[in-house]
């Protein structure tokens, strides 16, 4: 043990126990809390009786409940079968963490212009240290309620405090007054229940049975003493709120956005002179990707012109690349299809969805398995040329209606006819003109659909027509009305 | 000396541009068999050119064009690489494919509204993707610098080409046939073959 103790040299500094902001003065935090971010995260409107649910203890609980749910009674920690017979209206969500996850990012975003160091390691808040920004936004109130307005449309209750564990403590409970000094703290917060730490409920009880509601009352308690009952975490928690023990802090770091853009030296109509310089801005997004061993889901240029809206042209491969060679092909592709309504003054080129690289894995036994990659990037050339709609792959529905068991975008289960099928199939029947066609005596019937609005009812032969072809037609059952023709046996 | 004549022989024998008679066994360009033995038996090399272009030339749609070559597709498809229709009449249907025994996972339909600008590009992109198997493709008209360009992409890839056209202006594709109807199914006659004669006729029931 001595001799381990002797290689680290005493002249090396002791590694900073955590991440504080670098401020001369001591930091002051601001805690924006968000009571209803887990309603809002969903896009619940308040009017409707929605509650967010969470399991715990093996039921579900409500989480969080809209205005219209509280008003009827329900609240959080209620069972939800509770909360159901209270609100027989009720409409049950459960809880999307990630959601509110990225919620609070966008949020952490808007709140950048208030200061560079914001955590989000709170549960539904933003701590933001504002400390260097009071002068600049006029004083703790009006940079409080300034931080509250750039939350527009989330419900806000802030707290300002010199810990961030105390900011926190004060925007729950709704404490408008901001305490600047660590030395105010005890009495600011004195008066809270000590419920309010975060501690849980079988702790709470303990502390009310001994006669401690408040956190004043904990502070007049010996520390040693407090330990050894209750447990070192609230020892730590109540040490976190007064200062008298920092508390590290994650930094939120914003996502990273590609912007880059250019002024011609002179408008032009001419894409050919236009493009040169697209590709120099590709060539500069390449390098930020692979400075940040990221991927682009998407591109958008953006032409300028004098006094036009600008022109916007936006790609989005199959696969995530960075690549500035086929970023060039496909927006080469849909520029040359683009009408200009003014010449060009300058260029934008942005992309906000970037993605960490991850390296393809290769197949060990079967190598042509993983080249998907190549496939995809042709289908992008292929669609950018010949626009959205002209990529089809035949899909087989279970539905007995011809022309819908081939349809469709969602590809599904189904067992093929028995019944000959035609290898073309005409996109709509067409009414059959020909007379010389000889009608073979086979018949199926097709009834079905009378459920959705499709209803069929059909008789389909076979027929040879007067050129050798072999046809599909019907007509419909039980009439003696005309044939159609639906399909050619290719 | 016996080396050297056993290595030119090997030479002419290989190269599908040199032509030496009627003798179609010497011939080794890359073949996919047809699936039908009548039709194997007179195409050069026992089956379809692969890595080639085949025109096909049909009086109409559905006198039996696409059930020639279902064999071919099965192939293909079963081989995991991938089938394109270009500009198809009409809609190739599924079920169909589905109950010939098509697997239908890796095939692609591209619609090309505007023939005269966007066809020969289309074409020439998917014959030279390495992962294409067979394009069938229904062209209008082909310039003859097109059909050159398809034959080097497709050679490139190693793809088939299958191209439906109306039989007006010939092609300088590696083989040419004409599709009739006769009673119970197909009568072809091959126009033009690389490395071997045309005009054989051979009936398939189909």
């Amino acid at each position: 043990m001595s001799l381990a103790r002797a290689y680290h040299s005493p002249s090396l500094p002791a590694e900073p126990p955590c991440e504080v902001p670098p401020a001369e003065a001591a930091p002051l935090w601001l805690a924006l809390h968000f009571p209803a971010l887990a309603l809002e995260a969903l896009g619940a409107a308040a009017s409707e009786p929605i509650a967010v649910t969470e399991a715990g203890g093996g039921r579900l609980l409500v989480h969080s409940a809209s205005a219209a749910a509280e008003a009827q009674g329900v609240v959080p920690g209620m069972a939800l079968a509770e909360a159901q017979a209270l609100c027989p209206g009720l409409t049950a969500v459960n809880r999307d963490p990630e959601a509110e996850r990225r919620a609070l990012s966008r949020l952490a975003e808007r709140c950048l212009r208030f200061t560079p160091w914001i955590s989000l390691d709170f549960p539904a808040t933003l701590q933001l240290e504002v400390r260097g920004s009071l002068r600049l936004f006029g004083g703790p109130e009006a940079l409080a309620e300034t931080a509250c307005r750039a939350a527009d449309g989330h419900a806000v209750q802030c707290g300002l405090a010199p810990t961030p564990a105390a900011a926190w403590l004060m925007a729950q409970a709704g404490f408008p007054a901001p305490v600047l000094e660590a030395e105010a703290l005890r009495s600011a917060l004195g008066d809270l229940p000590v419920a309010a730490l975060g501690i849980d409920d079988k702790l709470t009880g303990r502390l009310a049975r001994a006669g401690l509601q408040v956190l004043r009352d904990l502070w007049r308690m010996p520390r040693d003493g407090l330990a050894r009952r209750y447990g070192r975490d609230l020892l730590r928690r109540l040490d976190e709120a007064a200062g008298s023990r920092p508390q590290p802090l994650r930094q939120f770091h914003a996502p990273p956005r590609f912007r880059a853009e250019r002024e011609l030296a002179m408008e032009t109509e001419d894409l050919t002179q236009v493009f040169p310089l697209v590709e120099v801005l590709l060539a500069e997004f390449e390098a930020f990707l692979r400075s940040r061993d990221a991927v682009a889901a998407e591109l958008e240029l953006e032409l300028r012109h004098a006094r036009a809206a600008p022109t916007r042209v936006c790609s989005r491969p199959r696969r995530a690349g960075r690549q500035a060679g086929q970023f060039a092909a496909l927006l080469r592709q849909r520029l040359e299809r683009v009408a200009l309504p003014a010449p060009v003054r300058g260029l934008l080129l942005r992309s906000a969805d970037l993605q960490p690289f991850a390296v393809p894995m290769a197949d060990l036994f079967t190598p042509e398995a993983a080249s998907g990659e190549a496939w995809d990037e042709l289908l992008d050339r292929l669609q950018a040329r010949l626009g959205p709609q002209a990529l089809r792959q035949p899909v087989l529905r279970a539905d007995h209606r011809p022309e819908r068991a081939a349809s469709g975008n969602a590809p599904r289960s189904g067992a093929a006819a028995r019944s000959p099928r035609p290898l073309w199939l005409l996109p709509r029947p067409r009414l059959l003109s020909k007379r010389d066609i000889r009608i073979l005596p086979e018949c199926e019937r097709i009834e079905t659909g009378w459920w959705d609005g499709g209803p069929v009812r059909r008789d389909y032969h076979v027929a040879v027509d007067g050129a050798g072809a072999r046809l599909w037609i019907y007509r419909d059952a039980g009439t003696a009305g005309p044939w159609h023709l639906h399909g050619l046996f290719g | 000396m016996a080396g050297k004549v056993e290595a030119l022989a090997e030479l002419l024998d290989r190269d599908p541009r040199v032509w030496r008679g009627r003798r179609p066994a010497a011939w080794r360009a890359p073949v996919v068999p047809s699936g039908h033995a009548a039709l194997d038996a007179v195409l050069p090399g026992g089956g379809w050119p692969a890595g080639a272009l085949t025109e096909i030339v049909a009086p109409s749609h559905g006198i039996g064009e696409l059930r020639l070559l279902l064999p071919l597709m099965r192939r293909i498809a079963g081989d995991g690489r991938r089938l394109v229709w270009v500009a198809p009449p009409f809609e190739p249907y599924a079920p169909a494919l589905v109950q010939a025994g098509v697997e239908i996972g890796r095939m692609l339909v591209v619609a090309v509204a505007d023939h005269k600008r966007d066809l020969s590009w289309t074409l020439e992109l998917v014959l030279r993707h390495p992962e294409t198997g067979l394009v069938l493709a229904w062209p209008r008209t082909l310039p003859p610098s097109a059909w050159r360009r398809l034959q080097l992409a497709a050679g490139e890839g190693g793809a088939l080409g299958m191209l439906f056209s109306g039989g007006a202006a010939g092609g300088t594709a590696a083989l040419r046939l004409s599709l009739g109807v006769c009673e119970g199914g197909l009568e072809l006659r091959i126009l033009k073959a690389r490395g071997g004669f045309g005009g054989a006729r051979v009936r398939l029931v189909l």
